[in-house]
């Protein structure tokens, strides 16, 4: 079924759309949540609850690109989780390790509470992401977005380990510098 | 920042749902999960491909680097194209008629089949080695192309007639044979002068030479003739464009460029414990525990490579000397800082020898040393071309009959990985082992990086008296051929464990 004919389903109200979302989508939204969550289980609910918001949010939403909507829907509620877990829970999953990542990525004089809008440093690294090769920018989103280990990354895109770690800190380099160079740094 | 500053602009990260939906397409297909930038998604450890593995061992002997070269689409090469070439000593017209005959006929022995062909001989001159003076240049070629098996011959007149064989261009493998080459200083710039060996990509036949200098502070080509793609293994650099799809390499022309490279001027005490003194005095001592070398090889610039690692964990560093002729690795010479010699590893199979493998015993287990390299494979045009990206030395345990994937030491050299072929601005990261190292560092270790050139696949060591250890070899996908390396099970009997 066609993510189209999917929204479909849910434009009419009709239940079979969250079974054919969950059919299409299920696993690699599942996968998004173990990233963060490092448990199954969790996981799994948070696949439910990703589910459960598509259901009650389209309409009025009408997602360009479902994939896209339910990934973010998907790592939103992890995130969510994560951040209400106990301190034990936070311990799994690869949110530390990212997170260390993205450190990096940051100018490291920034202060975010000095800077009104977090978009706009959110904003300048989607403009930067364009102009990275695919490669990169691939890399870059299942980092940060999907969380992905190091080792993951580079199965899912048959690279070296060592090759995805590169580009990790080749990208990072470079979005810090841009962020540099637009003022992201106090 | 905070963590829990960092966690809300991450959690903030609205990554565009078009960049979200091209990295996780593939995740939808259980089938085919994997999205490949590598260009080779079935790369596996210590994989050399045959047609490269002459080349790695020009790659790692010679200090040379070797970089596939995608001409534009040009006119085939003759000898009276290049006897414009840059060195200026290439005349289609070739005096001592004599000795171009005599010439062809050490030529024409090796290959009796030659006589069967159809073929022309083609003859030119070129100072090769810029002693000043023309060697001559003997190719016989069928359909105006090169006879690939036979490359470029070049014969070097000595006291007055004899003959020289100093190699030939471009025979075996798509690698010029640089054992003869010297860098041209001529100019008194700081040039650094390239042998680009073209050949049609359809048939295999080489179809001429080219010679160009290139500026390496510009990282600009001076031959303005010839429109070749430069690749500087070193800084990924490619100087001009190539024309790839899908690793697949689109065109019928294809040319190979060798770098001629010196020992890196810059190395610092800091870095290399070695000083310069100390390794020419190590050199002269691998020297003459080589007695297979000629002249020429010695006076080639990049003949030697070594570098610096503490092999036996001693705690002090040793020297490693790599010394090279164009076909086969000529060893890996282990000194130590007083500058005495410890061993070597063997000359085809990279592993160490009796000698030095005493030293090895760090943790009381009898271990060989493997050296090997490992690189992106990458499909162009009618074979396959390799990069070392990697050196990495591994442990075999004899007795255990294990092969440790623990790499004592390495370092990759970052590609861009999405396509090897097509770009064109330095994109490298330099990275030593684990560590992210300036360029200056990674030059300064780049020698390192050259001093081996085998693959291997597996090994056996299971049977009582002899033991064989294998090298696999792979000239394409489809076919494969094995190397057998056979030693005496006695020679590992009589290895002493150390503490």
């Amino acid at each position: 079924m066609t993510d189209s004919e999917i929204i479909e389903l849910y434009n009419q109200r009709d239940e079979r759309a969250i079974r054919e979302t969950q059919t299409a989508y299920g696993r690699y939204c599942q996968k998004i949540a173990r990233n963060i969550l490092g448990d199954e289980q969790e996981a799994l609910e948070c696949v439910n609850e990703t589910l459960l918001k598509a259901w009650e949010n389209i309409p009025p939403d009408q997602p360009q690109i479902l994939s896209a909507y339910l990934a973010t829907l998907t790592r939103n509620y992890a995130l969510l989780c994560y951040r209400r877990g106990t301190a034990e829970k936070r311990g799994k999953g690869s949110v530390p390790l990212v997170l260390e990542d993205f450190a990096e990525l940051i100018p490291s004089s920034t202060n975010v509470e000095r800077i009104a809008e977090h978009r706009e440093i959110i904003a300048e690294i989607n403009r930067y992401l364009e102009t990275l090769p695919e490669v990169n920018r691939t890399v870059f989103v299942l980092r940060f977005f999907c969380f992905e280990s190091i080792p993951d990354i580079a199965n899912r895109l048959g690279l070296k380990k060592k090759a995805v770690s590169a580009t990790l800190y080749r990208t990072k380099k470079q979005i810090r510098k841009h962020l540099d160079k637009e003022g992201y740094s106090l | 920042m905070k963590n829990e500053e960092l966690f809300d602009l991450i959690t903030e990260l609205k990554v565009d749902d078009r960049f979200i939906e091209e990295t996780i397409s593939d995740d939808l297909d259980e089938k085919s999960p994997i999205k490949a930038y590598a260009g080779n998604t079935k790369r596996s450890p210590m994989r050399i491909i045959a047609p490269a593995a002459a080349c790695l061992a020009v790659i790692a002997g010679a200090g040379i680097v070797f970089a596939n070269v995608n001409g534009a689409k040009k006119a085939p090469v003759t000898p009276a194209d290049t006897s414009a070439s840059a060195s200026g000593g290439v005349s289609p017209a070739v005096s001592g008629e004599d000795f171009i005959e005599q010439c062809k006929n050490i030529v024409a022995g090796e290959n009796p089949l030659l006589a069967q062909s159809e073929m022309t001989w083609q003859t030119s001159r070129l100072d090769v080695d810029f002693d000043g003076e023309d060697e001559y240049l003997v190719y016989p070629q069928t359909d105006g192309k090169t006879v690939k098996d036979i490359g470029v011959r070049v014969f070097k007149k000595v006291n007055g007639g004899d003959i020289r064989d100093l190699g030939a261009f471009g025979k075996d493998s798509d690698c010029i044979d640089l054992n003869k080459i010297r860098k041209d200083e001529r100019d008194g710039s700081d040039n650094q002068y390239y042998y680009c060996f073209s050949h049609d990509d359809e048939d295999g036949l080489y179809d001429g030479i080219r010679f160009v200098s290139y500026n390496e502070e510009e990282n600009t080509v001076s031959d303005e003739k010839h429109l070749m793609r430069v690749t500087d293994h070193r800084t990924n650099n490619y100087l001009t464009e190539g024309s790839y799809e899908n690793d697949e390499y689109i065109g019928s022309e294809q040319s190979f460029i060798v770098r001629i490279r010196d020992f890196p001027d810059d190395i610092t005490e800091t870095f290399c414990e070695f000083t310069k003194a100390e390794i020419a005095k190590c050199e002269n001592d691998a020297l003459t525990r080589n007695g297979k070398l000629e002249l020429e090889e010695l006076l080639t610039p990049g003949m030697w490579h070594s570098g610096e690692y503490d092999i036996n964990g001693d705690g002090e560093t040793e020297l490693l000397i790599s010394l090279f002729n164009f076909s086969n690795m000529r060893g890996v010479f282990v000194y130590n800082k007083n500058c005495e010699y410890l061993g070597s590893f063997e000359t085809e199979n990279g592993l160490c020898d009796p000698e030095l493998l005493n030293l090895y015993d760090r943790d009381g287990e009898k271990y060989w040393y493997y050296l090997g390299v490992e690189g992106p494979t990458i499909r162009d045009g009618y074979r396959y071309t390799t990069w070392i990206e990697r050196v990495s030395l591994n442990k075999i345990n004899v007795e255990n009959n294990s092969f440790s994937t623990e790499r004592l030491i390495h370092y990759d050299v970052i590609w861009d990985s999405d396509d090897y072929h097509t770009h064109t601005k330095n994109h490298c990261v330099y990275w030593i082992g684990d560590k992210e190292v300036t360029e200056a560092e990674f030059r300064k270790a780049e020698h390192f990086y050259h001093t081996v050139g085998m693959g291997s696949h597996g090994f056996d060591l299971t049977d009582p008296i002899e033991w064989k250890y294998t090298m696999y070899f792979e000239d394409s996908e489809l076919t494969g051929s094995y190397k057998e390396w056979s030693g005496r099970r006695d020679i590992l009997n009589n290895l002493k464990p150390t503490d």
